[in-house]
């Protein structure tokens, strides 16, 4: 009997997917992680006809981003207590901009309420925000850090923390926060800015320096924001962190020097947001050097320069690069990705570490589609269906 | 060795201090008046553009960026330099590049004498920006495997090395290149930053005249129709003629050209008297009289104040 | 008392539908009727009705029931409705373009429904029509609407038609409602022209399900399947301007309670004061419209987090600005459930019964106004 377990994990979902052959049938279960989920069985007129069904359905899942239950990606290390690399994934689809973060690291996200209990046990990650009219964010964080579960918490889930005034950067949140960082001892993975457009612009997000956050934490493991004015990286030390995520309209270069900079030996996942210069982010590929070199970061598994008006660019250089030898994911997706950048990837290794290469929401014609999907790694070359084809004008996916 | 921030960094090395220091960060020395290095520095990036620097001590290490944009005094590049990036545009000064460069990303774009290559050097992986380096005759075989590499206006570089490697474009806009090694045959092409076809970079006779109108782009009509030439182009859509005259070469015409959705396309046609060449010269659509037309070109607004005795 | 054969004849009557024959709405209606049992309601075109001038409507026969569906999305029909309605400009599929001209046109039309009924009910030939035409017609107003639902309303004011002005008015009127409002058509249905505008520290921001089409000077919007934020001051200046001439409201925006995260909004239909199908839109955006790649809410989760008190509550709501149109048999009401204070009245719409699937006690909406009970009529 053939059996496959596959997972998946994104900004709003943690689920499994398992198949099972037995002769000529078979048997598909799936649900939300934790969960038994639920069982279809099919039958077919022979085996060989259901082993062809088994394999085709398999493809179709691994293509979606499903990766094997125990793949080194989805399992956790030698410590049991530190979080996969796919639960570093943020959101996949440029669909999900749009939306609040349903999970975290895999778990559940509830917005907090002071009125009801925290779940004990770290199994909810908790999102504290303000609304327009009102400015819950800071008064129920400082609630819930006088609580049993904060002890307990892994993740924590910054959302809105301005409510309508766009002038007011995080530094009181951060400050909060650090101050606390012994009551919030099991904290792994903090999500800064869970904000979308219709909350407040990503453009008009005010960041401030996530520095303080990398020294209070020293097992940190994941830290992700979002907004890329002012951002600031002023601690660049930190021993522990596997995943870092900084998603905006416009990253400014000197973001991208920093972390070009810094002392990271832990990191896995490295996701970056550059944008267009309209919204600051004023970075080139040359700024990319020391991360492409790839000396800076010697665990490196997945790489996303994403969201980028000169993706083209980074293509054309970062298939020559040492990096792309040692990664098992490049990560394109979102930016103006166009013929010229896609034909550049046509000499991407495929007989290295590299397995998975997202390009979804790409300016490419068919013809160049074509070539790339007969290189022997998973792709995603998905567009949204607003993509016009003809389309003269290239926007990266999160312009504002 | 001391390590400085990049403000006090900036301080150290305009006071010319000689202490060695070293830097986290990136040191921003844009239009000051530093002329030399007086220390052994160690940073992550250097900005010196628009400074009188005039040459660069060996010991500096430059970790990423090192950017000398219109250094106009630069002459000499330290042997052995490693950066991640040189930049180098507008550096009219400099006529070569040190043995043992190493680097990802060359600008030297607008280098008028930028002449010759080390014998050994490393620039590869990233980007090189040739434009206008017009002292450019060869590129060397060490070059590459590259990202792009912009060679417009290159006008005395006819080839390039067999086995060179370039991952994404090629510009070749006005310079002298006539044919690709086999190792670029399906590379895409630029001229002057317009993605262009192999057809039209090299086989500008078949391009026809049909072609260039059904074409969408207008940023690519213009090239097609440099490529097939202004004159030859103005034959096949037969242009309309809206003024003619006779002026010291002969007989001179002023044609138009409607294009949808751009705007017409009007030139003077005329004979060069010293080679009695006829020449197509691209006036602005508002122009009625060859006469407008030739003073426009001369520099005058005013085509009254225009009374050439001869023109040449 | 009426014998059972009455009833039964009263439930068999013949039913008709004025509205597009090529529609989902009819044809899942008609389908209904099938299933039911019951004889396919026949339908009247509104395109007939337009350019026969109501005299199409003699073909019903007396007794009959008639309901009046949506004239739909074709272009002929709404080029009809904007010349019936003294307009001379009219939109491509999907413009926004002339909808004060097309609610006069909608008026017109209903006035020959309502005189056809008034000249049946003299002639002893009369009809059971579902709905008032003159209901309809104020349904489609959101204006007037607007000060029938009074109290149960968001601070509201009508726009000045003229640009400047309207732009002042919206600025001060944002102001003193935290910033954020709603500028909706005053004459359209569903999310047509709906624009969430905000301005905070000099930034604008305008979330709408629209398209601009620019060709040279000419503007044009279209509606859009896509929510978008506009943050261009030239984008919105330029929607507002084709917007505002067409009449506008401003509407104070409302701190919308939460649902798994995201906000929501309730549509309840109203069939005879019962108030049974309630969909949950949820979206990430304040446009919840269905038709907009929004999600129905899950009715349980809604129970848990609101509370039943607050979900009855509204439906009482909905029920109390249902009966505002007391011989208009069934409407659409959209309810506003604010984090904190009791609902509001988003709009009653006189179309708003198209819910495929929706079931409340096993019977889809059409079930129910197909069954709805014949011994009430007259």
């Amino acid at each position: 009997m053939d059996r496959r377990e596959l997972v998946f994990m994104d900004s709003t979902s943690n689920k499994f997917w398992r198949i099972e052959l037995n002769g000529d049938s078979h048997t598909v279960t799936f649900g939300r992680a934790g969960t038994d989920g639920q069982s279809k069985t099919k039958t077919f007129a022979d085996a060989d006809a259901a082993k062809k069904d088994y394999d085709k359905l398999i493809s179709a899942k691994l293509k979606k981003g499903y990766v094997d239950a125990d793949s080194a990606s989805a399992a956790t290390g030698e410590d049991a207590d530190a979080l996969p690399v796919l639960a570093f994934r943020s959101i996949l689809k440029e669909d999900d901009v749009g939306h609040n973060a349903k999970t975290f690291i895999g778990k559940r996200i509830a917005d907090y309420d002071p009125n009801k209990k925290p779940t004990a046990g770290g199994k909810t990650v908790y999102r504290f925000r303000s609304d327009w009219d009102s400015q819950d964010c800071v008064p129920n964080l400082k609630h819930f850090l006088e609580t049993d579960a904060a002890r307990e918490a892994v993740g924590i889930v910054i959302g809105n923390w301005t409510g309508d005034d766009t002038g007011t950067d995080p530094s009181e949140v951060i400050e909060l926060l650090c101050q606390n960082s012994k009551r919030l001892a099991a904290l792994k993975a903090i999500y800064l800015g869970d904000i979308i457009s219709e909350e407040c612009e990503m453009s008009w997000i005010q960041q401030s320096d996530i520095g303080p956050l990398l020294k209070a934490f020293p097992n940190l493991e994941l830290l992700r924001t979002r907004g890329g004015e002012n951002l600031k990286i002023g601690h660049l030390k930190h021993d522990n962190l596997r995943g870092l995520i900084c998603e905006s309209g416009g990253l400014r270069a000197e973001v991208v020097r920093q972390i070009g900079r810094s002392k990271f030996p832990a990191l896995e996942h490295l996701e970056l947001w550059l944008g267009t210069d309209e919204y600051g982010g004023d970075s080139s590929v040359e700024d990319l050097q020391p991360i492409l070199s790839g000396d800076l970061f010697p665990q490196l598994k997945y790489l996303g320069l994403r969201n980028c008006d000169f993706v083209d660019d980074i293509a054309a250089v970062i298939v020559n690069s040492p990096l792309i030898q040692r990664i098992e994911t490049l990560d394109l997706s979102l930016g103006v990705l166009t013929d010229e950048g896609g034909r550049a990837l046509l000499s991407l290794p495929t007989d290295g570490t590299l397995q998975h290469v997202n390009l979804h929401f790409n300016y490419m014609t068919n013809d160049v589609i074509k070539e790339l999907k007969k290189l022997p790694l998973k792709m995603d070359l998905s567009k949204p269906s607003h993509m016009d084809q003809d389309d003269e004008w290239r926007f990266v996916a999160v312009g504002e | 060795m001391k390590t400085l921030s990049p403000e006090e960094a900036r301080q150290h090395l305009l006071a010319e201090e000689k202490a060695a220091i070293c830097v986290e960060g990136s040191i921003d020395l844009r239009q000051t008046k530093l002329s030399s290095i007086a220390c052994r520095l160690q940073c992550n990036d250097l900005d010196l553009s628009g400074t009188p620097i005039e040459s660069l001590p060996k010991s500096l290490k430059v970790r990423s960026r090192l950017t000398l944009d219109n250094c106009t005094s630069l002459q000499r590049l330290p042997k052995g330099l490693t950066c991640g990036s040189l930049s180098l545009r507008g550096c009219v000064f400099i006529d070569r590049l040190p043995e043992q460069l190493s680097t990802w990303f060359l600008n030297a774009s607008g280098c008028p004498r930028l002449s010759s290559w080390p014998k050994e050097a490393t620039i590869r992986n990233g980007n090189v920006n040739l434009r206008n380096c017009v002292e450019i005759r060869e590129l060397p075989g060490w070059l590459g495997p590259l990202g792009q590499l912009d060679l417009g206006g290159c006008v005395n570089l006819h080839a390039l090395p067999e086995g060179l490697q370039v991952s994404g474009w090629i510009d070749i806009g006005g310079s002298g290149i006539q044919s690709l090694p086999k190792s670029l045959a399906n590379s895409p092409l630029r001229w002057r930053s317009v993605p262009i076809t192999h057809q039209i970079a090299f086989e500008p006779d078949k391009i026809t005249a049909k072609q260039v109108l059904d074409e969408r782009n207008a940023e690519l009509r213009r090239v097609m129709i440099e490529r097939m030439g202004y004159l030859k182009f103005a034959n096949d859509v037969e242009a309309k003629e809206l003024d003619r005259d006779t002026d010291a070469g002969g007989q001179r015409q002023l044609l138009k050209i409607d294009i949808d959705e751009d705007e017409p396309l009007v030139g003077l046609v005329c004979n060069c008297p010293s080679t009695n060449r006829q020449y197509f010269l691209r006036v602005p659509p508002q122009m009625q009289t060859c006469h407008q037309a030739a003073a426009w070109m001369a520099g005058f607004d005013d085509p009254k104040r225009y009374r050439p005795v001869i023109e040449t | 008392m009426q014998s059972d054969a009455e009833k039964r004849s009263r439930i068999d009557r013949e039913c008709w539908v004025i509205g597009d024959p090529e529609s989902r709405r009819v044809q899942d209606f008609q389908r209904s009727a099938i299933g039911l049992g019951m004889r396919v309601p026949n339908c009247l075109d509104w395109n007939d009705l337009i350019a026969s001038e109501g005299r199409c409507l003699e073909q019903i026969p007396p007794l009959a029931r008639v309901r009046i569906d949506s004239f739909g999305q074709r272009c002929e029909t709404i080029a009809s409705l904007i010349e019936l309605g003294g307009g001379d400009v009219f939109p491509k599929r999907g413009q926004v373009l002339s909808l004060d001209h097309q609610y006069q046109g909608i008026v017109r039309a209903m006035e020959m429904v309502e005189c056809w009924r008034c000249r049946r009910l003299e002639s002893k030939h009369d009809v059971i029509i579902d709905q008032v035409p003159g209901d309809l017609a104020v349904m489609f107003d959101k204006w007037a609407t607007h000060q029938l639902m009074l109290p149960y309303r968001p601070k509201t004011v009508l726009l000045p038609t003229e640009i400047d002005a309207a732009g002042q008015a919206i600025q001060s009127f944002a102001d003193c409602c935290g910033g954020r409002v709603f500028v909706k058509p005053r004459y359209a249905s569903s999310a047509s022209g709906v624009c969430c505008y905000r301005t905070q520290r000099g930034r604008q921001q305008l979330i709408a399900a629209i398209e601009i089409d620019r060709c040279g000077d000419d503007i044009r919007l279209f509606n859009s399947l896509r929510v978008r934020s506009f943050t261009n001051p030239a984008d919105i200046d330029a929607i507002l301007r084709v917007l505002i001439p067409q009449g506008m409201i401003a509407e104070a925006a409302v701190s919308k309670a939460r649902l798994d995260g995201e906000r929501f909004d309730l549509r309840i239909v109203v069939i005879d004061g019962k108030a049974d199908h309630l969909v949950v839109r949820q979206s990430p955006w304040p446009i919840t419209n269905l038709h907009l790649g929004n999600r129905r809410g899950d009715l349980e989760l809604l129970y848990d987090s609101v509370g039943i008190d607050r979900v009855n509550d509204c439906r009482q709501l909905a029920i109390h600005a249902a009966a505002q149109f007391p011989r208009t048999r069934y409407s659409g009401v959209d309810i506003l459930l604010p984090r904190v204070n009791p609902p509001l009245v988003c709009e009653v719409n006189a179309f708003g019964d198209f819910l495929p699937n929706l079931t409340a006690s096993g019977k889809t909406v059409y079930a129910s106004i197909l069954q709805i009970d014949a011994g009430a009529f007259v």
